[in-house]
């Protein structure tokens, strides 16, 4: 027989992270991946730590870096004025996700922590080379976002570890970004590929002097396409090796066949919106 | 209303004291044998009470033609129930359900329409000769066919093909199975559609009299001809169970049981030979169509009868050749859902359409208006238009549909990845069931009671689609009250006598005629009274208001209230059961000639669709319905039924589709079956046409199916013209917009 359940749900983070070490616990944010992975054998989810009382895990702080806590919402950061300012193609991910209900119970950590490769924060936050801090009783790692998943569901988190905040330097000004996300209806769809650039342009306004390519759901994690962003580095912007970069694009990414789609349909369509994606965040370089 | 308010109370809101909770074991296997069902785990959990198979079934466990309370030798499909585990809750008895261990014996599968073809197929019913339906066969001939193909320019063949949709009610099937502990008496709660359907069944199941089973509708959540035979069959599992443990029973169905057990639409594929003119007039029509199946039939001979009529579309053509069978599959299988058969039909026939128009550079709506059947034309089964015989507002309609979408093909070629497309669908639709199954009739009851509020029953039943509201409006209107009045209360097959299914548009139709004369019985009985009072002859009395007078000497008037209170007094009866029926048609099966239906509705759809050629993205903008519908008794509940009906048929087009693999079902919950959300609804608009055809209640006429059966033809018009690529197999989702055909299925390019 199953022994009785608990459920906590402390306000301070030491108390949690103290419980972590005592107990075994399912973490629970927004409930929005778990619950409806397990609705229908929720007793097997065992003791429960519910995060929601946490306030050190919420909200989003702008400095030197930028730092989202793991209980941020969707909502949070669409709405968010320095998010939408600068980095809108961060918001527009978040928008992305699911529908308003989703948006206002999901929360980025709990994005993040499902390893979906289909997640719709992944891409833009590792396009903005975004590190997580990962804590354990009193021991803090830091981990680099791209190096966060292992396969679908799976990441380096350990057991009794939470993921605390997410943390990025922000783009230089003349960076921008696009994510583009391909679903099979306007909402409530999970993409079937998903895109995010992130350019950053040089001085005279000519030349790529950074890119950072990623996408979901074409392959166990969300993919860096690091062979791409090296021959786009330096690139000019009037002669854009364009053919070349979706042939090479094409081979970094490992798509499978699903319910959602075929691989072949993501490979071509990977390109598509690669190429759409880095048109829209060059343009939007430009307008700056 | 209360539904929106949250008010209503659904079956799975009820609970009796005492109630046990069962759960089915399904089948692992699309096909195969059953060689042992080891049930002692199972009752080895203490809160589980009783395993059910086949052997407890008291009367017969075979039900609606050849479905199966309990698969006892074999399972035919992946929704087969081998055992039913009855539990003191919910959780024990899913408890029970995969503690129950069962010893297959796996068969080869039959999976597909060709796969039933096959010579030395395997059989999916080993009692029948091969996995052709019985009784689906239908034919419909007019004409002389090789005639026509000969006076042709030239011929057009195509084949067509659509998938299985699911109804998508919010509420999945739910039943509860009380019995009566003073005598041999059954009572059912359930969202069932068809309670004189499930009365029968449960009565075969229990080996009773249909009369000691007692069906209670409750709030459907959404059926759209869906909670039919899977309910039905898990009423007659919760009888079973309640009988054997002398309790309640409930029985309610998750999504995934739902989405594996239940009815779909079923998958058709059309085969088209057409023979036209230069000038655009089709001289003769082949078609070929068959119906897949699945594990089980109940209602195929219905669909195909109905397709057989309408396959080669509003059209003038006069020479016709129409052939429809069904196959069984071991697959899910096909029930009746919102259109009965019109939705595949029209997507193949104005696909085909459309095609015809390709070939002869004309344009879509061009060709249409050259071929609708106009005042003077016979329709497909013979029947007269215009004077003399039935409305034919078809070409009236086509041009009044695209004056007001302001139709005009879009140029071609489009500039850049995004392009436009406009896409036309026409159909008309034989109202109620017609010669499909005999007589067509219903009952009804009308009785004023003392405080002068009014009890209204009918055979027919309320499943969101507003019945209610239509039989109140059509009562206090013959009998001039406030619609306050009318009191209506959830069906009870022990109240009234069988008056069939809720089915084909066939409510107002039929059931409101029926009202309509039961209402007409009681206002005579009125006037009666009232003569009494005014000392006037009844003949010329009429009630407005709730005040009864003659025209002829308005002063001279009585209450409604006094009236009833007299006929109380006097001991009269204000109160009438009254039937209608359309009377046996008289139609020939094996010619498809005659009075299929009494009238028909007609309409047309536009829809303008914005395709993104290289992802595949369809957008659908904007969409124009017009429906022929008599008279319009409720405007805006017709503009309700459209507005869904269409979005169901946008799903159909480009979306949904129960993806299946050897077998198994893989889409089982609104995760993986996608429909339209409210984002993805564009801008619809209704255009209600009145053709004063004096057939239904004032002249009403179906709009509930006519409003979902052109909308995936249109919008997969729009794809194919918008991308210069026809797409014969539904649904356009994104692989197939973007490449022109599909990977998924089978894994095989098609
Ligand atoms: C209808 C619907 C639509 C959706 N659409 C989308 C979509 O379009 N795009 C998309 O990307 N996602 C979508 N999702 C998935 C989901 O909403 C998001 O992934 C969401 O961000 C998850 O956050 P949550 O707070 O609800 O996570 P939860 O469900 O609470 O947690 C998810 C997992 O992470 C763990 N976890 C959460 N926070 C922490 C932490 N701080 N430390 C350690 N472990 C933690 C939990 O234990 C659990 O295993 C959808 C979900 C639903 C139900």
């Amino acid at each position: 027989m199953e022994k009785k359940a608990q459920y906590f749900a402390p306000s301070a983070l030491e108390e949690a992270l103290k419980l972590l070490q005592k107990h075994q616990l399912t973490v629970i944010a927004g409930g929005t991946d778990l619950l409806v992975q397990n609705y229908e054998k929720l007793p097997a989810l065992g003791s429960i730590l519910d995060m929601s009382r946490i306030d050190a895990l919420k909200g989003i702080e702008v400095g030197k870096e930028v730092s989202i806590y793991t209980l941020t919402t969707h909502a949070q950061l669409e709405a968010h004025p320095w998010i939408k300012e600068k980095l809108p193609f961060l918001a527009a991910a978040a928008g992305e996700v699911g529908s308003p209900q989703v948006r206002n119970r999901g929360t980025a950590g709990g994005n993040i922590v499902n390893a979906s490769p289909a997640a719709d924060l992944a891409p833009p936050l590792i396009s903005l080379d975004a590190r997580v801090f990962l804590q354990k009783g009193n021991e803090e790692r830091i981990i680099n976002l791209e190096d966060f998943f292992l396969g679908p569901g799976q990441s380096v988190l350990e057991k009794g570890e939470l993921l605390v905040k997410v943390v990025f330097k922000p783009p230089p000004a003349r960076a921008a970004g696009c994510y583009i996300k391909i679903g099979q209806r306007k909402a409530q769809a999970i993409a079937i590929t998903s895109v995010a650039v992130l350019v950053e342009m040089a001085a005279d306004g000519k030349e790529i002097a950074d890119i950072r390519i990623c996408l979901g759901s074409v392959g166990p994690v969300p993919i860096r396409a690091r062979k791409t962003e090296a021959l786009l580095q330096g690139a000019s912007r009037a002669n854009l090796p364009l053919k070349e970069a979706c042939r090479i694009l094409e081979a970094e990414i490992a798509p499978m066949d699903d319910i959602r789609g075929t691989a072949w349909y993501r490979q071509q369509v990977s390109k598509t919106i690669f190429r759409r994606a880095l048109m829209q965040a060059l343009a939007h370089g430009e307008v700056r | 209303m209360s539904k929106v308010t949250g008010r209503a109370r659904f079956a799975d809101d009820l609970s009796f004291h005492g109630m046990l909770f069962a759960s089915t074991v399904y089948s692992q296997h699309p096909h195969a044998r059953i060689k042992k069902v080891d049930m002692s785990k199972a009752m080895d959990i203490p809160e589980v009470l009783a395993v059910i198979t086949p052997d407890d079934v008291p009367g017969s466990n075979g039900v609606m033609r050849g479905f199966l309370v309990l698969a006892g030798e074999k399972v035919k499909y992946v929704g087969d129930g081998v055992a039913l585990v009855v539990a003191k809750s919910e959780t024990a008895a899913r408890k029970g359900r995969d503690a129950v261990v069962v010893d297959y014996e796996p068969l080869p599968p039959v999976l597909s329409i060709d796969d039933a073809l096959k010579s030395g197929a395997s059989l999916v019913h080993e009692d029948k000769e091969d996995n052709i339906i019985s009784k689906s066969r239908y034919q419909l001939k007019k004409g002389d066919l090789e005639r026509g193909f000969a006076e042709a320019d030239f011929i057009v063949e195509r084949t067509y093909e659509t998938q299985f949709v699911a109804h998508a009610y919010i509420e999945p099937e739910v039943v509860i199975a009380v019995p009566d502990f003073n005598q041999e008496f059954m009572t059912i709660y359930g969202s069932i559609q068809n309670p004189f359907s499930a009365r029968a069944a449960v009565a075969a199941a229990l080996g009773w009299s249909v009369g000691q089973v007692k069906i209670v509708q409750n709030a459907v959540g959404g059926t759209f001809g869906g909670k039919d035979e899977c309910a039905i069959l898990n009423a007659c599992r919760a009888a079973i169970a309640s009988i054997k443990t002398h309790r309640p029973v409930k029985l309610s169905l998750s999504r995934e049981e739902s989405m594996v057990e239940g009815p779909k639409r079923h998958p058709y594929r059309f085969n088209f030979k057409v023979g036209v003119k230069k000038d655009g007039s089709i001289l003769a029509m082949k078609s070929e169509l068959i119906a897949q199946g699945g594990a089980y039939n109940n209602k195929a001979q219905f669909t195909n009868w109905r397709a057989s009529i309408h396959a080669t579309g509003p059209y003038n053509i006069p020479n016709i050749e129409t052939r429809v069978f069904g196959v069984y599959t071991n697959t899910i299988y096909g029930g009746a859902m919102r259109g009965f058969s019109s939705p595949q039909c029209i997507f193949a026939q104005e696909s085909l359409m459309d095609e015809i128009a390709q070939e002869l550079d004309m344009d879509p709506l061009e060709l249409r208006r050259k071929n609708a059947l106009s005042p003077g034309h016979t329709l497909p089964d013979g029947q007269l238009l215009g004077e003399g015989g039935l409305p034919a507002p078809l070409p009236d309609i086509i041009d009044n549909t695209a004056r007001k979408f302001k139709y005009s093909k879009p140029a071609q070629p489009q500039e850049g990845s995004v392009k436009k497309g406009i896409g036309i669908a026409c159909g008309f639709r034989g109202a109620g069931l017609g010669a499909e199954a005999g007589a067509d009739a219903t009952g009804a009851i009308v009785t004023v009671q003392s405080d002068g509020s009014i009890t209204i029953v009918s055979g027919l039943t309320d499943n969101g689609q507003g019945l209610k509201v239509a039989f109140s409006q059509i009562v206090a209107e013959v009998l001039g009250v406030s619609l306050d009045r009318i009191v209506y209360p959830t069906t009870d097959t022990s109240i009234i006598p069988d008056g069939g299914p809720t089915v084909a548009s066939r409510g107002v139709m039929i059931g409101g005629r029926a009202m309509e004369k039961a209402a007409l019985e009681v206002k005579k009985k009125i006037l009666v009274v009232a003569g009494e009072i005014l000392q006037l002859d009844p003949e010329k009395l009429t009630i407005e208001n709730e005040e009864i007078f003659s025209p002829d000497n308005p002063e001279k008037r009585v209450s409604y209230m006094d009236v009833v209170s007299r006929a109380y007094a006097t001991g009269q009866m204000l109160a009438a059961l009254s039937w209608f029926s359309t009377g046996v048609p008289e139609f020939d099966y094996e010619t498809g000639q005659g009075k299929s239906y009494p009238t028909y509705s007609w309409g047309m759809v536009i829809t303008e669709v914005e395709v993104d050629t290289e992802t595949g993205l369809v957008k659908v903008n904007r969409a124009l319905s017009t429906h022929d519908v008599g008279t319009a008794i409720n405007p805006a509940a017709i503009k309700g039924q459209v507005y869904g009906g269409y979005v169901m048929g946008q799903g159909m087009a480009v979306l949904e589709d129960i993806e299946q693999a050897n077998g198994f079902v893989k889409s089982k919950n609104f995760d993986e079956y996608l429909i339209p959300t409210a984002m993805d609804i564009p801008d619809i608009d209704v255009l209600i046409v009145e053709t004063g055809d004096t057939y239904g209640p004032f002249g009403g006429k179906s709009v509930g199916e006519p409003g979902t059966e052109m909308a995936a033809a249109s919008v997969a018009n729009a794809i194919a013209q918008a991308t210069g690529r026809r797409i014969r197999n539904l649904p356009c989702n994104l692989e197939r917009v973007f490449l022109g055909y599909n990977l998924t299925r089978q894994g095989t390019a098609r």
